[in-house]
């Protein structure tokens, strides 16, 4: 079968990505869930020895009214540490004063809010999977607390962030909710809910208010965990918190039951302000419960303990008196119901270790070895007879001292197997995981192998599809695989993603490897036999890299090794600064290389002796294989007619070391990584309120400078257009307070921005409309290649006034470095050196990767969004005839990183 | 000849190596709490004085280039300052170099130049000694197959080696090892020094291992 070389790559390209979602599918942990599809078991009744308890029925709640407060990135330190005694007086006093049962409770990653609702509402530990469902949360069907209050006829009102409505569409009895997607508005989005609460507060038509404030989150993702917004936002919410308890407080005197309040954060804040990875910042989230049942501890404040932020959904099912979720796997948070009676905490207990033990007997295959299970075997029997005896009437210390051992023995039992139930959920299903690795493993060596003939001119490829597929070893791999399958399905202990699809499938995929596997065989011995003869003329041709095509291959396959590395993943944006700086050394060297010895009659008589002998080499070569003119490119010939004269020769040298320089500049402009990123950088100089007047005039001479570097080539009506989408940009800075405006002083505007923003998208849809009609319309016609060029140009400024708008205003200098760099080196560079397409894409994309890590725009380590946000900056480099790439690194600052995640 | 003059190139390679062991045992003699690690400022100190003068001894010694036809006193004098300018400049160049890469440009300046000076003592010194003073040799030396002679040979594998071997020195920097030679600018020293200690290792067997093939051009 012959395909040619587009058609190649992109099937390779689709069998790679199916590789990889396999793959995925394998690696990322599934929630550990209940298979049970019956909406409601009965609850578990008391164990008792011998005689049969009377108490069948759930226990009633604690709590009439709970209000939840949430808090968006609430960080622990926000509560309890030193902002929080600066900030949240009465919360502090309420803490110290022991009104209250505060934890720090740890969010598992990742610590994005949609999973985070999930895991506070269901108590299980939703999969990485859910992260990028974050936008589009479907409604969720797991058993969950709002839906067992539904069912049990409670009312509950919702106002906040909009996700809750669509994760329970139909529970609430009132709502209004508020999109997280405006980050720069920090205050109606938290005065929305705000100006519903007297009235909710004075009224008695509901159980249970649910109250989610985005602003602090918003104020995280824009100015950072330390700016001087943060404060004044906690100060809001701690008057928003006394407000609440006042009034709950003032009712609770005619009502029979106490109140709860709770007050949490979904996740934390890094050191950068954004969210999503692991690191303790971001994991930590206050949990402070606040009721009048609670007993005031005597004694000196102790330090929040930590728990799970899993346990809340048990403890407030508990409270209300409604059956646990099913998939929950955090264990009651005891101090909670020590107020009630001997008899009512041990039954609550064993509610939850029922509860538990029955998660992990549909998990876990074994379930009968495992200690937690044991464990809560034995409290059980224990508990049945201290219902023996408290029925008969004992009352004496014996069953006080039986009782408090039983309720040790059941907390022990719950922590045991809320571990090993979380500890489910991070296993790999390797099975899957493997055939993903296969498939991609394949692909790579299919491609490696044609490599050598895609940079020949024909890009045909002759694919031994039809012989191998016939072949004795495809029908003997199938066989094995087959048996494989159907073994390690037969035999797995865990439920694995594979063995669940349908069998064709699983067949399907067994044939794709075995074929594959067959075709890079074959496509060896091919190579091999063409190759053998001519050996000597491979050993010369292999000599014949230069230092930089060297430089380049061990860049690129040591970045990739590093990765293996967590250290190095951290620190991942160090490798590529010193990647391009060796770069531009190597690049340095070579300039001087040429024009030096160019020029040098003195030694052009020995290069000149090796030239002959090159060519010659050429000439043998070109005998043997017909197609290889790429030789003559990556082999410099020092030929001096070529070389530019006087100033051009100079900025040709000068050039990788302004581009150096410059590289050093954007990196003292933001400190990223873990290790550093709380250094003092420039950035954080520039954003900070006094210094707004130099910000300004950065900004603008920015955006100045892009739209000189841009504008070139492209028609006057882009020309214009790009124009009004730049001065766009500033204005929705000055709307955005970042920059000052030097015409308009007041700051009663109230669109924060957003009109601005909307011009500019204008402009930017237009810019790329006609760059694309330019485009067609040289597709089309067919001849002009300067109206394909122009067409490009067009697209590419459209794009380079997208990332200006999303970009930080601090950050602008980047995006005009960049295009400086672009241009610099492909006029003096590229084109005197005369480096081809893959070398040249290779160094784009290495600036691509550099220059994304400048911006600094995602928390650190959190290479899971990073993921996401590489799909956002992918180097374009887009090649035409005549003209050395265009379209270099245009870096989309990611959409993810600015919405609330 | 050509075997005497790699025994010869291999026993003032071996006394280079020998010197630099020296100098990290022999100052904790004289000098109380020394150590490499911990008065790192001293060991470079003492390394690239002690590496400087076995250089230039050895140079006197050996003297592997036949001295041009004019040797007057003030010819001397005018190539001795020429190159201690050189080095000068070397040294400057290199601080630049390692500043652009990524070293903080006001605080640790001292330890910075310190580097850079050592460094060029693995490179830039040698090539003075064995070249002099003289860009277009320097310049012949360092390309393709322009080496005239082993020295030649040798000076480019040391140089290259103590280059890389700084390079790599510098990847465990920002690493989380939280080790005491992660700190600046200790494992790029120490990168260094074994990559020259290494380069004045190899260059003599590959030299003697490729003297086949190694024809050199008489100019």
């Amino acid at each position: 079968m012959r395909l040619g070389s587009g058609a190649f790559a992109a099937s390779c390209v689709v069998i790679e990505l199916l590789g990889v979602a396999v793959f995925l599918r394998g690696f990322f942990p599934v929630s550990v869930r209940s298979a049970s599809r019956a909406r409601l078991l009965p609850p578990a009744p008391e164990p008792a020895a011998g005689t049969s308890s009377n108490w069948t029925q759930l226990p009633p709640p604690l709590f009439r009214k709970v209000v939840i407060m949430l808090v968006d990135g609430l960080r622990g330190d926000f509560v309890f540490g030193s902002k929080g005694v600066e900030f949240m007086p009465y919360t502090t006093y309420l803490i110290e004063k022991g009104f209250t049962h505060s934890f720090i409770a740890e969010a598992k990653p990742p610590t994005v809010t949609l999973p985070r609702i999930k895991a506070l509402m269901t108590g299980s530990i939703p999969g990485f999977i859910d992260a990028v469902r974050n936008f589009n949360s479907p409604v969720l069907l797991e058993d969950n607390l709002i839906g067992q209050a539904k069912t049990a006829g409670k009312r509950i009102i919702f106002y906040g962030d909009d996700t809750w409505i669509k994760l329970f569409p139909k529970h609430f009895v009132e709502y209004d909710g508020t999109t997280s997607f405006f980050v720069s508005d920090f205050r109606e989005v938290d005065d929305n809910i705000t100006r519903h609460l007297d009235n909710v507060l004075k009224r008695e038509d509901w159980d249970m208010l649910i109250l989610h404030y985005l602003g602090l989150d918003h104020i995280g993702h824009v100015t950072g965990p330390h700016s001087p917004l943060v404060g004044p936002k906690l100060k809001e919410m701690d008057y928003i918190l006394k407000k609440i308890h006042i009034s709950l407080l003032s009712k609770e005197r005619e009502a029979s039951l106490p109140h709860l309040l709770v007050l949490c954060g979904d996740h934390g804040m890094s050191e950068t302000g954004g969210h999503g990875a692991s690191s303790v910042e971001e994991v930590s989230t206050p949990l402070v419960l606040i009721s009048s049942a609670f007993q005031r501890k005597s004694g000196n404040f102790q330090p929040p303990k930590h728990v799970q932020q899993t346990d809340l959904a048990a403890t407030l099912a508990v409270g209300l008196g409604l059956p646990i979720p099913k998939n929950s796997v955090g264990s009651l948070l005891f101090p909670v119901v020590e107020g009630a009676t001997m008899r009512e905490q041990l039954r609550f207990l064993h509610l939850n270790s029922v509860q538990l033990s029955r998660l992990l007997q549909e998990n876990v295959p074994m379930f009968e070895k495992d200690p937690g299970y044991q464990q809560f075997k034995e409290s059980e029997k224990l508990h049945g007879n201290w219902i023996k005896l408290y029925l008969e009437g004992n009352n004496s210390e014996v069953l006080l001292n039986l009782g408090r051992k039983v309720l040790k023995q059941y907390l022990n039992a719950l922590k045991t197997l809320s571990m090993s139930l979380s500890k489910q959920v991070a296993q790999y299903d390797m099975y899957s995981m493997m055939v993903g690795t296969v498939i991609v493993l394949e692909v790579l060596i299919l491609l490696l192998l044609s490599t050598p003939k895609a940079l020949c001119q024909k890009a045909e490829f002759e694919i031994p599809l039809s012989t191998s597929l016939l072949s004795l070893l495809f029908f003997l791999m199938l066989l094995i695989l087959s048996a494989v399958h159907v073994i390690i399905c037969t035999s797995a202990e865990r439920s694995c993603y594979f063995c669940s699809i349908s069998w064709l499938m699983a067949v399907g995929v067994m044939m794709l490897i075995s074929a594959l596997l067959c075709v890079i065989l074959s496509f060896l011995t091919n190579t091999f036999e063409n190759v053998r003869p001519p050996a000597k003329n491979q050993a010369a041709s292999s000599s014949s890299w230069s230092g930089l095509d060297l430089l380049i291959l061990f860049g690129t396959l040591g970045h990739v090794l590093s990765l293996g590395a967590s250290s190095f993943i951290e620190e991942e944006h160090q490798t590529w600064y010193f990647l391009i700086n060796t770069l531009c050394l190597a690049l340095g060297h070579e300039m001087c290389r040429n024009h030096f010895l160019g020029k040098d009659f003195d030694h052009n008589l020995t290069m000149e002796g090796d030239f002959q002998k090159d060519t010659e080499k050429i000439l043998q070569y070109k005998n043997d294989h017909v197609d290889v003119p790429e030789y003559n490119k990556t082999h410099k010939l020092p030929s001096s007619l070529e070389l530019p004269e006087g100033y051009e020769k100079w900025l040709g040298l000068a050039s990788p070391w302004l581009i150096l320089i410059c590289c050093r500049l954007l990196r003292s402009l933001n400190q990223t990584g873990v290790q550093w990123a709380h250094r003092p950088d420039f950035g954080h100089w520039l954003t900070s309120s006094d210094h707004k007047a130099a910000l300004s005039v950065l900004a603008f001479l920015s955006l100045v400078m892009i739209f000189i570097l841009v504008q070139r080539r492209c028609s006057p009506v882009s020309k214009v257009a790009m124009a009004l989408g730049l001065l766009g940009i500033y204005c929705y800075r000055a709307a955005f307070g970042n920059v000052f405006l030097p015409w308009q002083r007041d700051n009663k505007d109230i669109s924060k921005g957003i009109i601005e923003a909307r011009f500019v998208y204008v402009f930017v849809l237009g810019i790329l409309f006609t760059g694309t009609k330019d485009l067609l319309k040289s597709q089309v016609i067919s001849t002009d290649v300067s109206i394909k060029s122009r067409g490009l140009w067009e697209i590419y400024s459209g794009l380079v006034l997208l990332a200006a708008l999303l970009l930080r205003p601090h950050n602008l200098p980047i995006l005009v470095f960049s295009l400086l760099i672009q241009a610099v080196m492909a006029k003096c560079i590229w084109k005197p050196l005369k480096h081809d397409a893959a070398q040249i894409t290779i160094m784009h994309y290495w600036f691509g990767q550099a220059f994304f890590y400048f911006q600094q725009e995602l928390s650190n380590g959190s290479r899971l969004l990073l993921l996401c946000g590489d799909m956002f900056h992918p180097c374009v480099c887009i090649h035409h005839p005549g003209d050395i790439p265009t379209l270099p690194f245009v870096y989309m600052e990611c959409v993810f990183s600015k919405a609330s995640l | 000849m050509k075997d005497t003059d790699i025994k010869r190139l291999f026993y003032a390679h071996l006394f280079c190596v020998f010197s630099i062991i020296l100098t990290t045992f022999t100052p904790s003699l004289f000098l109380e709490d020394f150590s490499v690690l911990e008065t790192h400022l001293t060991w470079m100190c003492i390394c690239s004085v002690c590496v400087t003068i076995v250089n230039v001894v050895l140079y006197l010694l050996i003297k592997p280039n036949p001295s041009s036809k004019r040797s007057s006193i003030s010819h001397k004098i005018s190539r001795l300052l020429k190159s201690c300018v050189y080095f000068f400049i070397s040294c400057l160049l290199y601080h630049a170099i390692i500043v652009l890469y990524g070293a903080p440009l006001i605080e640790l300046m001292l330890e910075t130049f310190l580097f850079a000076v050592l460094l060029s003592t693995f490179t830039t010194l040698p090539c003075l000694c064995l070249l002099g003073p003289n860009i277009k040799a320097w310049l012949r030396v360092f390309t393709k197959n322009g080496a005239t002679s082993i020295w030649d040979n040798s000076l480019q594998i040391t140089t290259l080696s103590s280059v890389v071997g700084a390079w790599l020195g510098a990847f465990p920097i920002p690493l989380d090892w939280e080790r005491p030679w992660q700190v600046w600018p200790i494992s790029c020293t120490l990168g260094a020094t074994f990559g020259y200690v290494a380069g004045l290792l190899i260059s003599p067997v590959w030299i003697y291992r490729n003297r086949k093939q190694l024809t050199y051009k008489s100019r």
